[in-house]
């Protein structure tokens, strides 16, 4: 192995530093590396994935008050017809969704219900899996959005976000290297404050030991990545965010704190295309009418704030929300004012160019499956492959391993 | 042997271990009892008086001091996987208190029979709060606990059926809790009814359906196989692992028995368990600690732990934490570089919570930047980098010093900035990560 020093001396500058990434790449690069991907909404569309961990009750979300079966399965934790938001004579949104609502009412909100998929497994762990990786039926190694990247082959470190307290599976695998940022003020580097001089040197050969080879050294290949993506994201993330500047007020909550630092990294035009956000936990074995009103609530006004963010900025248009969680809950309910674990449950799909509206069937409440519950409507990885597809302009077949119909919603 | 069966080790115990030769030192990590451990008991006690054990933050840095201090680094080393193993959150559990009860019922199991831990554990109070239990009632069973008894704690996925689950529940009904968090059991809330379970129907109550879960011989390959992944490699072969399984249940689950025997496998002295295992936040900070000779927590310890991805009695959920590369991202790894940053660089008052380096350069012996260079590599990480690593640090340690290399630590700001920064870089070497 050559030394970093010799390296220099013999003229390899161009991969000398991470640290010295953004001087290089400017945002017209970063836009040009990525002109490859067109979507008939334009170049610089950006995905929002908003993950509800813990399997949320997709009946007390979407309400289905005006289908057989909801008041008798739902005797204590039912939400009253009265408190419904209707969308339709059928269903309609839980009262803690006002705003969601709102944006449902402008055109910007497309439900799709009985989102699942084939032989549904009760497995948080098993089924957010699948969620992640969108292979039901084995088990797989590269997550869904690793297979865009995979297609995409992006070189800005900087390309996906996963703002979540460690990498999203979804995002890992296939060799690649994204960062996780679940804040942005923390996201930074310190060195040694009384030799601030010295910090450089230390950078540049801490980012010439991460780009070496480790083959043979087990773990340490993936470590040594993870170390240059870190180097050359936090020196952006911190170059790009200070400049922003927001009036919009985001709710005291897990998802409002994340998707503002969305909004910060969205601001400071990194050229990240695909953010991944979750929060929760949605697992309401008991007690669950409060907490679901807490979570749900959160999530509307969040998501809310985030548009209205956008709006400001005037970066709405390039931005679609999708959200999903791992699994619905039992129809019945069980006696802990609670449900245990079932299987579809809608998703949500938010942006001002969305087509909005209703899209799959609801779920039969009465003809349940043999541990009685909801049957799928809408194949999860038809969703996905509309949006890869459609919004952000990528073959959907690499990520998905094979064509979905569109759903439609864009 | 201690980076793996403990949290590292100090020069002096390293020393000590290795002076009993290889089985001495296995049984003296294995047979704790045996091993006093005053020192950290006595420590531990006068924290408990002093802080408000009300308090999550105190329960955690006693539990820090004592993985730091204890003369039993295995015993604290088990402690640590049982609570990922039966991983359960405060988020959730709301009670310090009883947080704290789990601790020292994993401490006191530690390396006890397995049938116990999972019997004392399914009436546990948190546990109860955790996954339900206690609202786990005739009328309408709450499958919560009874699915990752088996899905996590016991046997994996694919072992057994929804109805299973269903039929396991109905067999936990009646635990409770009362407004103290002690337990209670209501035999009226209690399903008395017939079960059909893994095949077999009866009138099964909790212990008997953990009796039933046992006599599979599922159970002993799923803890050995998570157990041989925790202290020597993520790639075990299937005669290894069967072998074990077998010592573990023919001991009849002794915990103790099958730790043993990982320690004494050839994999565990292989080549591809050294270095092997990712280390965790604890380990990594600890290790530090005990490597570099600093005694003190810095303060704030527990949001960096959070930060590089442990926040102690709050796993991220009931699977418990991702590890092996799980706990490498790049906010964990920066972190990671940000909490060696602080250890190499405090000084004045808080200089008892960091390095000292006058102290290291004495230690090591070193006056020349290749001594240095040398002496680090092999203090952190046994020298096990590659070449062209070591003389790139020893490149940035020189950096435009053209003097005699026999007086290059003989400045002391050199000193200082240099032996601070090569810490803190080697810290952050691909290879310090490793255990």
């Amino acid at each position: 192995m050559l030394t970093r020093r010799k390296f220099l001396q013999s003229g390899g500058l161009a991969l000398a530093g991470a640290a010295s990434l953004p001087l290089f790449l400017g945002r017209t690069a970063l836009a040009a590396q990525v002109a490859g991907t067109m979507s008939d909404y334009g170049p610089d569309t950006i995905l929002v994935v908003i993950q509800m961990s813990g399997g949320n009750d997709g009946l007390n979300t979407v309400v289905p008050y005006g289908l057989d079966g909801y008041r008798a399965a739902r005797g204590a934790i039912g939400i009253p017809e009265a408190n419904v938001l209707p969308l339709t004579e059928r269903v309609g949104l839980h009262p803690e969704m006002g705003k969601l609502f709102e944006r449902y009412q402008a055109g910007q909100v497309a439900i799709v219900q009985g989102a699942g998929y084939p032989n549904p497994n009760l497995s948080h762990f098993r089924s957010m899996d699948i969620w992640h990786t969108a292979v039901p039926d084995a088990y797989a190694q590269t997550g869904w959005l690793a297979g865009e990247l995979a297609a995409t082959q992006p070189t800005n470190p900087l390309y996906a976000v996963s703002v979540t307290d460690s990498l999203i599976p979804a995002l890992a695998g296939a060799g690649t290297s994204v960062p996780a940022i679940p804040n942005v003020q923390a996201y930074q580097l310190r060195t040694d404050t009384r030799y601030p001089a010295d910090r450089a040197a230390q950078i540049a050969v801490a980012d010439w030991s991460y780009r070496q080879d480790y083959s043979g050294r087990a773990g340490q290949g993936y470590i040594a990545a993870t170390g240059a993506n870190a180097l050359a994201s936090t020196q952006m993330v911190q170059d790009g965010v200070a400049a922003y500047r927001s009036t919009v007020e985001y709710p005291n909550f897990a998802l409002g704190a994340s998707l503002k630092s969305v909004a910060q990294m969205i601001a400071a035009g990194l050229g990240t295309r695909i953010f991944y956000t979750s929060f929760g936990s949605f697992d309401t074995h008991s007690a669950q009418p409060n907490a679901q009103a807490r979570l749900l609530g959160g999530f509307s006004n969040s998501v809310d704030a985030f548009l209205r963010d956008l709006e400001g900025m005037g970066q709405a248009n390039n931005v679609l929300l999708m959200s999903f969680s791992e699994f619905g809950r039992r129809v019945q309910e069980n006696g802990s004012q609670g449900t245990d674990h079932g299987t579809a449950g809608p998703m949500f799909v938010i942006g001002s160019r969305v087509t909005g509206g209703l899209y799959g069937e609801y779920p039969s409440l009465t003809k349940l499956d043999e541990n009685r519950n909801l049957r799928y409507q809408v194949d999860f990885r038809s969703v996905y492959g509309t949006v890869l597809e459609g919004w952000l302009g990528v073959d959907q077949s690499v990520a998905l391993g094979g064509r979905y119909d569109s759903v439609g919603f864009v | 042997m201690l980076r793996r069966a403990g949290f590292g080790g100090t020069p002096d115990e390293i020393s000590s271990y290795a002076s009993l030769g290889y089985e001495a030192a296995v049984a003296r990590l294995v047979d704790y009892e045996k091993v006093a451990d005053d020192g950290a008991e006595a420590r531990v006690a006068a924290m408990a008086a002093e802080l408000d054990m009300t308090k999550l933050a105190s329960i955690q840095a006693v539990w820090l001091q004592r993985m730091a201090m204890t003369a039993r680094p295995l015993q604290e080393k088990m402690v640590l996987f049982w609570h990922d193993h039966f991983a359960t959150g405060n988020g959730k559990v709301g009670r310090p208190q009883a947080m704290d009860y789990q601790n020292q019922f994993f401490r006191a199991n530690a390396l006890g029979s397995f049938r116990e831990l999972l019997s004392g554990i399914s009436r546990d109070p948190a546990m109860l709060r955790w996954l339900d239990g206690n609202t786990n009632r005739r009328s309408s069973p709450n499958e919560n606990y009874a699915r990752e008894l088996m899905e996590l704690f016991t046997m994996g996925p694919g072992n057994y059926t929804q109805a299973d689950v269903h039929e396991a529940a109905r067999a936990f009904t009646g635990w409770g809790l009362d407004r103290d968090y002690q337990v209670t059991f209501n035999p009226r809330q209690h399903d008395t009814g017939q079960k059909t379970f893994l095949g077999k129907t009866g009138n099964w109550d909790g212990d008997a359906i953990l009796n039933l879960i046992l006599a599979q011989p599922v159970p002993a390959e799923f803890m050995t196989r998570k157990l041989f992944n925790y202290f020597v490699h993520d790639h075990p072969s299937q005669a290894a692992i069967k072998q074990l399984a077998d010592t573990f249940r023919q001991s009849g689950y002794r915990v103790r028995e099958l730790v043993r025997a990982i320690l004494l496998h050839p994999e565990f002295r292989s080549p591809d368990a050294y270095h092997g295992v990712v280390k965790s936040p604890v380990e990594y900070l600890i290790g530090g600690m005990k490597t570099l000779g600093i005694n003190e927590f810095l303060p704030g310890i527990q949001g960096s732990l959070t930060r590089m991805g442990m926040n102690l009695f709050n796993p991220p959920s009931v699977a418990g934490w991702d590890w092996g590369t799980g706990w490498i991202g790049t906010n964990t790894f920066v972190e990671r570089l940000n909490t060696a940053n602080s250890l190499t660089t405090q000084r004045g008052n808080a200089a008892g919570r960091g390095i000292d380096p006058i102290a290291i350069v004495q230690q090591l012996g070193a006056a020349t930047p290749d001594e240095l260079v040398d002496g680090l590599l092999d203090l952190l990480v046994d020298g096990d980098v590659d070449p062209g690593l070591r003389d790139s640090l020893v490149d940035y340690v020189v950096g435009e010093y053209q003097g005699a290399p026999s007086n290059f630590l003989r400045d002391p700001q050199r000193l200082d900035r240099t032996v601070r920064g090569t810490t803190h870089l080697i810290m952050a070497t691909p290879a310090y990560q490793m255990a």
